[in-house]
């Protein structure tokens, strides 16, 4: 059986990318580096937009990124179901380029935040989280400058109404998010986008815990089971 | 608070021992033996205290290696003489009403050595009257007109130099007051020798007037040696070379040589040197003025910058005339009358970054003005530089400058400056002294071009050519310790060492001190970018971060403005490039407040065979500048050369804070790496401090000798910069290759990819010159070893700080201790909340620890743990530690305390240590305290080594980190390497499994010296420092690197700052598990004593007997003193009354409250 | 030459702390009776040609496609 191959895009400024790739070989599955300036996914089986300072996170985390050429091929994709996980600044990519609804502004407490984060899974129905169990608490990594998760109201109530809050923060929200949203995701549930780091959460010798790991096997899990 | 616990006899209590005051002469003793001085021991104790004491005597000057050979005859050429005589003064009506006032000033009479100068206009001035500098009249300037000073300290005009100059001006390095130059031939200094700082015994200079007939060979004659009650000093006439530096010169001397116009820079006088030289017009800088001088040069029009005065009492300050350069800086705090500011006058000095001892700009020191082009060039800034005011790298607010007539000539050619030798060059305000400018005439042949000129001002300033410390830094090649691991020794950008199975490591630590003062964020954030190209440049990738910071007290208003924008800077910058910060000391003390110190440091990992160095090899192959465009950073003093209009609007281009661009350098890392993957670059150098200049002459000079580049293919921000301006420009994120012809278009492809600019801008050649041109011509041709290898090497003056022996003397033994439980209590909480000790959890949220994926350990454990291999799990540890009390109450032991805890802390989480290296933070070299101390405290860092077995990489000098005359406290900041076979083996410092054995390495003894206790509790610093103990270092090493790797320790925490007490809290915080503890012995002493090797562990249960034995077979004492367990910290041991008792107990809510609240509450 | 600015300012509902941390910091400084901060960016664009109406539309639209998020950020385009 051939291994799950997940792209892993690097966007100039991309930071996490090979973090990522170490969770996706981990997790059991294939990673493939996929360069921002290419029109071509490679027939990659989900995709990774992994965090760090795309285009040093000029004029707003993520705005320039989103307009790189790989990005129209992946939105389109993405339309139509392929699996997207946006981390921190793929959260911020993800954001801009209207794959999920809402905008990621500066912490409210105007300083860069490395910490071990609580966080709840809200939702383990996406093709991410499905290893996970709702209610289930993890702590991951949290290290971010712009990491406010904002909405309108009526974006808000929908996100919680239909379930697509994928975490919240627990104990102490690290950026004034609204709602203490970590993570959410799209209608249909393909796309998720997650401000904590799942995958420096995935070996105990270099992380706080392993519970990051969910995240890639749970779509290992589900691409071999396709 | 009486004095309880276990009483002493007196004469038991060494901390009761009044250090003997002939410490300080036993130091000085070892100073004055011929050289080599015998080295202390590595791991003795400073000298200990005589046994009969002997009187205190004001200890002499000392230099060592100051020559004694007679001086040389100064004889005057007659032709020489004959022009001299001819020479007329301006006529009158080209005179303007600076000129005609300086003449009137001029034809008052010789100078009144007993006049104040209360009211400037009385000051006599000789030689004020001309701008141009070849006419001039020798008559007036008869010294022997002068009336020696009455002997005697501080009494009558004092000469204007005090402790804290040295030999060195109060502008640019090396430029320091100088001897009034004669006429005729030169006398024969020796050039090797150059600059000569002050030292005693070089005897009076002579004047050289016509028509005094044969003068006297110096020495000799009438003419007392410069030393203490020498009589006058002769003027020297101008247009003459450089003269030997007067020495240091004793209370009541006489007053110095006047200077001419046309002279260049003076020496140094020594202290309580009699009155200074007064300085004609055109004259360089001035000699700076300590506290307690006399009257000051007056400075004539057209001159360079005035001295700066130091603070607190000096004499009447010198008399700024109309049109001169910036004016001298007023110290705060009472300093004679105020220089009297002309309209005209130039801006005040400010304090700048990277720059040398700044002229404080105390009250009344006047007005800012407009700088006429015409009034003499702007004093150049660069990094590193001597005092400086305005306009450079990060210095205060610049000068308006207005542009009023020509001085600029056009591109300044080889042709143009071979065929006008005469032609005057601003080398003063770029910083260069006489004799370093007679030296590149030398070496030319010729004057140097502008271009030449900037290039070699800035090769040879302090900061690129370690002119003032290279002499002691040699130490660390001749005693560093054989080994194999070294694959890269100092020298070069970084040094190498071999971690085993295949891969090698590079690491570094160097300092951003000065521009994190003054733009705090990027000050701090440009540090950390520098250090990482140079990283980048020996072929590693960068793995990881540190930073060692220091400020003023923290609850300090400017502490509060610069922590936390140094805290941005260095997180913005190295999170954006991807780099985990894994460690490294966060330290408030008062003597940092307006100098705080921001060391970064970088490691970086590659295979053996992908080491690059910094060569230029290859006749035919291709120079190649990438990364960031070149613009206007930093370039002040080269605007000194070429400025043609520099009006405002140019004077605003110069930017002079350097912003960092980290997305660029991020950009450059990826690009590097793949250039290196493919093989394609045969030498590399990244450009730091003096740009281009130094990246090219650093790359010639290394490789074949040779080198063509043309600076108009320089890819420019500001396309109007000139020659001149490009070679000295300090823009960031750039680097330079050397690349074989037929590998530049894949190079350019790859550079392409990641949207970096790349040039090709000059071709290496065998001619053993350097030569670049611009439009067309040649406008530098020079050897690039004189400028990158052979710059000016001084030897400068020693001597112990004055206090020291009072300091030393004065023992925290009389300071009363926490006598019972209560108080006991309360220190430990206390100190747990003190900005030193306290959780720097707020500093270091803002760094990313984890990108990378390779991080196992990071503060606030022992040290920073990084994997290098997933599958072998090979890796390194790192530690960054100094402490600048321990340094100030004994420098040479201070260095060895901080070699020390570096290398226990690196030991602590099991790996093996391997190599070092060192940022030296001191404070003026001009001081002889501070170069006493940066000696000792260099021979102690290399004595150490040696002694341990770990070279010295690399490192960094930071010098002139003071303010007015008080420098900082010594602070040698040291990084201890290590190695890991394997991480996965380490172990943490937090206290984790309830009942485990805790047990205490170590010996403990009674010593409070500089420690935590006595600072946060008395604000006492005073004795000395713990005792160094580097066999006990190494044993307590081997243990516990052996029991990790056995599994017998569950649990590692060193102890430093704080001592046990210290320990306790953050082990048991750090694991949130409490403890119950037993002392040994007296508790104050058992908590609170910072004696050196040891270390607290948690025994694996069952291991107890092996980790005894180990212990035992090396040699180091092991006490259980309790178990883990619980949610408090609860101490039991000898009461007020001597029964052993639950002295207190802090539940750790309590001990996490105290620790954890401190920091934020300071800062934002 | 054509110059148009850009102003952008978050929507008034959007939380600005760095706003909020200035106009605290200014009572510190001596300045008083200042209510509130809010903190924004301004572009510059040099355009070709004229400073038309057709210029402006064209820089509003850069402006609506890059320069502002609209899902966070109002603008206003004026000619400099």
């Amino acid at each position: 059986m051939d291994a799950a191959r997940v792209g892993i895009i690097t966007f100039p400024g991309s930071l996490d990318d090979k973090d990522a790739a170490r969770a996706v070989r981990l997790a059991g599955a294939e990673p493939v580096a996929l360069w921002h300036g290419d029109h071509d996914l490679r027939g990659v089986d989900a995709v990774v937009l992994p965090g760090g300072f795309s285009y040093g996170d000029y004029l707003r985390a993520g705005a320039i990124a989103r307009f790189a050429p790989l990005m129209t091929e992946l939105v389109a994709a993405a339309e139509a179901g392929l699996p997207v996980l946006g981390i921190c600044n793929g959260f911020q990519v993800l954001c801009e380029s209207h794959l999920l609804p809402g905008a990621l502004l500066p912490n409210a407490g105007l300083h860069f935040v490395c910490r071990d984060q609580r966080l709840r899974v809200e939702n383990a129905d996406t093709v991410w989280t499905t290893e996970y169990r709702e209610g289930q608490e993890l702590v991951i990594p949290i290290k971010n400058r712009d990491g406010r998760y904002t909405a309108d109201r009526e974006t808000l109530a929908e996100l919680a109404s239909t379930g697509r809050i994928v975490a919240r923060y627990l104990d102490l929200n690290p950026n004034g998010s609204q709602d203490d949203i970590a993570g959410i995701c799209n209608e249909a549930g393909n796309v998720v986008g997650l401000m904590p780091h799942p995958e420096h959460a995935v070996e105990s010798l270099t992380g706080p815990s392993t519970d990051g790991l969910g995240f890639f096997t749970s779509i290992v899990k589900r691409l071999v089971n396709a | 608070m009486e004095w309880l616990g276990e009483l002493k006899s007196d004469a038991d209590d060494p901390e009761l021992q009044p250090v003997d005051p002939s410490v300080t002469q036993a130091f000085e003793a070892m100073l004055e033996e011929a050289k080599p001085a015998k080295p202390a021991k590595p791991g003795a104790a400073p000298p200990a205290p005589q046994a009969s004491p002997q009187p205190l005597v004001p200890p002499p000057v000392v230099v060592p290696e100051a020559p004694a050979q007679p001086q040389p005859v100064i004889q005057v050429d007659p032709a020489v003489q004959a022009t001299l005589r001819a020479a007329q003064p301006l006529p009158a009506e080209t005179e303007g009403p600076e000129q005609e006032f300086a003449r009137a000033l001029a034809e008052e009479g010789p100078a009144d050595p007993a006049i104040t100068l209360a009211d400037p206009v009385t000051l006599p001035n000789p030689g004020l009257n001309q701008y141009d500098l070849n006419q001039y009249d020798l008559n007036q300037y008869d010294l022997n007109q002068y009336a020696p000073p009455p002997v005697g300290s501080g009494t009558g005009p004092q000469p204007a130099v005090g402790p804290g100059t040295g030999p060195q001006p109060a502008v640019g390095p090396g430029s320091g007051p100088q001897p009034v130059l004669g006429t005729g031939p030169i006398p024969a200094v020796d050039p090797a020798a150059s600059p000569r700082p002050s030292g005693p015994g070089t005897g009076p200079q002579q004047a050289v007037n016509p028509g005094t007939g044969p003068l006297p060979a110096l020495g000799t004659g009438p003419l007392p040696a410069v030393g203490t009650g020498t009589g006058p000093q002769q003027a020297v006439g101008p247009g003459t070379g450089p003269q030997p530096a007067v020495g240091p010169v004793g209370p009541g001397t006489s007053p110095q040589p006047v200077i001419r116009p046309g002279t260049g820079p003076i020496h140094a006088v020594g202290p309580n040197t009699g009155p200074q030289p007064a300085v004609g017009p055109g004259t360089g800088p001035q000699p700076a003025v300590g506290p307690g001088t006399g009257p000051q040069p007056a400075v004539g029009p057209g001159t360079g910058p005035q001295p700066a005065v130091g603070p607190g009492g000096s004499g009447p300050q010198p008399f700024a005339h109309p049109g001169p350069g910036p004016q001298p800086a007023v110290g705060p705090g009472g300093s004679g009358p105020q220089p009297f500011a002309h309209p005209g006058t130039g801006p005040m000095p400010v304090v700048g970054s990277g720059t040398g001892p700044q002229p404080a700009v105390g009250p009344g020191s006047g007005p800012q003005h407009v700088l006429r082009l015409d009034s003499g060039p702007i004093p150049a800034v660069g990094p590193g530089t001597g005092p400086q005011p305005t306009v450079g790298a990060g210095t205060g607010p610049q000068p308006a400058i207005e542009a009023t007539g020509p001085a600029y000539y056009g591109t300044d050619t080889v042709a143009i400056a071979a065929a006008s030798p005469e032609r005057p060059q601003p080398y003063a305000e770029l910083g260069m002294n006489d004799e370093e400018y007679r030296r590149v005439r030398e070496i030319l042949g010729r004057r140097p071009t502008s271009a030449e000129l900037a290039i070699y001002s800035v090769m040879w300033s302090e900061h690129c050519s370690y002119k003032s410390s290279k002499v002691h830094l040699r130490q660390f090649g001749e005693k560093a310790p054989k080994t194999d691991k070294l694959l890269v020794g100092m020298g070069e950008n970084a040094g190498v060492v071999d971690v085993g199975q295949g891969w090698a490591v590079t690491f570094k630590v160097e300092s951003h001190n000065h521009p994190s003062y003054v733009e705090p964020y990027q000050g701090a954030a440009t540090g950390v970018g520098g250090i990482v190209r140079d990283i980048m440049s020996m072929g590693a990738r960068p793995i990881a971060v540190m930073d060692s910071l220091r400020f003023g007290p923290a609850d300090a208003p400017d502490t509060q403005r610069v922590l936390p924008g140094v805290v941005a800077g260095i997180g913005g910058y190295a999170n954006s490039l991807g780099l985990p910060n894994i460690g490294g000391e966060t330290v408030f003390d008062a003597c940092y407040g307006q100098n705080p110190l921001v060391n970064a440091l970088c490691v970086g990992v590659m295979r053996h065979e992908d080491i690059q160095r910094a060569v230029a090899p290859g006749p035919g192959n291709r120079v190649i500048l990438f990364g960031a465009l070149t613009g206007p950073d930093g370039i002040g003093g080269a605007s000194v050369l070429a400025s043609a209009t520099f009006d405002e609007e140019s004077h605003q281009k110069r930017p002079s804070v350097q912003v960092g661009d980290p997305f660029m350098e991020k950009l450059l890392i990826e690009c590097c790496l793949e250039l290196f993957n493919e093989d394609l670059v045969v030498g590399i150098q990244d450009l730091g401090a003096a740009g281009v200049s130094c990246a090219t002459t650093e790359l010639a000079a290394a490789g074949t000798g040779g080198m063509h580049v043309d600076l108009d293919t320089i890819p420019l921000r500001d396309e109007t910069l000139l020659p001149e301006e490009i070679l000295m420009s300090e823009s960031q994120e750039r680097m330079m290759a050397v690349v074989t012809p037929d590998k530049v278009d894949r190079f350019m492809e790859i550079c392409a990819r990641w949207e970096i600019p790349a040039t090709v801008i000059g071709t290496v050649t065998d001619t053993g010159r350097l030569v670049m041109t611009w439009r067309g011509e040649t406008i530098v041709d020079l050897p690039p070893t004189t400028a990158a290898d052979e710059g000016p090497v001084y030897n400068r003056p020693l001597q112990p700080p004055a206090d020291l022996g009072a300091l030393q003397s004065d023992t925290p033994g009389r300071l009363t201790r926490p006598s019972n439980g209560d108080e006991l209590r309360r220190t430990v909480l206390w100190l747990a909340g003190s900005p030193n000790l306290a959780s720097k959890t707020w500093v270091t949220s803002q760094y990313d620890r984890y990108v990378l994926g390779n991080t196992v350990l990071a503060m606030p454990e022992n040290a920073g743990v990084v994997r290098i291999d997933d599958d072998s799990g090979l890796g390194i540890a790192l530690s960054l530690d100094g402490n600048g009390r321990y340094t100030r109450l004994d420098p040479y032991a201070g260095a060895q305390l901080a070699l020390s805890e570096a290398f226990r802390n690196v030991a602590a989480t099991g790996a093996r240590p391997l190599a070092v290296t060192n940022c030296l933070n001191f404070g003026s070299p001009e001081d002889p305290g501070v170069m006493w101390q940066f000696a000792r405290a260099v021979e102690g860092l290399a004595d150490g080594c040696q002694y341990l077995g770990i070279p010295v990489t690399g490192g960094n000098v930071s010098f002139y980190n003071q303010t007015g005359s008080a420098p900082i406290n010594p602070t040698p900041v040291v990084g201890v390497l290590g190695v890991h076979d394997d991480v996965r083996r380490r172990v943490n410092m937090g206290l984790t499994t309830d009942g485990a054995t805790l047990a205490l390495l170590g010996e403990t003894r009674e010593e409070f010296g500089g420690s935590e206790w006595a600072h946060v509790v008395y604000g006492h610093l005073g004795g000395l420092p713990p005792l160094v103990d580097f066999k006990a270092e190494t044993a307590l090493a081997s243990v516990l690197v052996n029991a990790i790797r056995d599994g017998l320790v569950t649990v590692v925490h060193d102890l430093s700052d704080g001592g046990l007490s210290q320990t306790l809290v953050e082990s048991c915080l750090r694991g949130s598990l409490g403890a119950r503890i037993t002392l040994p012995g007296d508790p104050f002493v058992a908590l609170f004593s910072e004696s050196v090797a040891r270390a607290m562990v948690a025994v694996r249960p069952g291991a107890e007997a092996r980790l005894a034995a180990l212990c035992e077979s090396a040699g180091i004492p092991v006490t259980q003193i309790g178990v883990a367990g619980g949610d408090s910290l609860t101490v039991t041991g000898h009461g007020p009354d001597g029964d052993q008792q639950e002295l207190f107990s802090i539940p750790l809510y309590e001990l996490r409250e105290s620790h954890e609240r401190t920091l934020p509450s300071y800062a934002d | 030459m054509a110059r148009v600015v850009v102003d952008v300012m978050l929507k008034p509902e959007i939380l600005d702390p760095q706003g909020q941390a200035i106009a605290r910091k200014l009572p510190q400084l001596g300045f008083d009776g200042v209510v509130a901060v809010r903190q924004g960016k301004r572009f510059e664009v040099e355009l070709e040609g004229e400073a038309d109406e057709a210029a402006l539309e064209r820089v509003a639209k850069i402006a609506e496609t890059l320069l502002a998020n609209p899902v966070i950020e109002n603008y206003e385009v004026r000619v400099l």
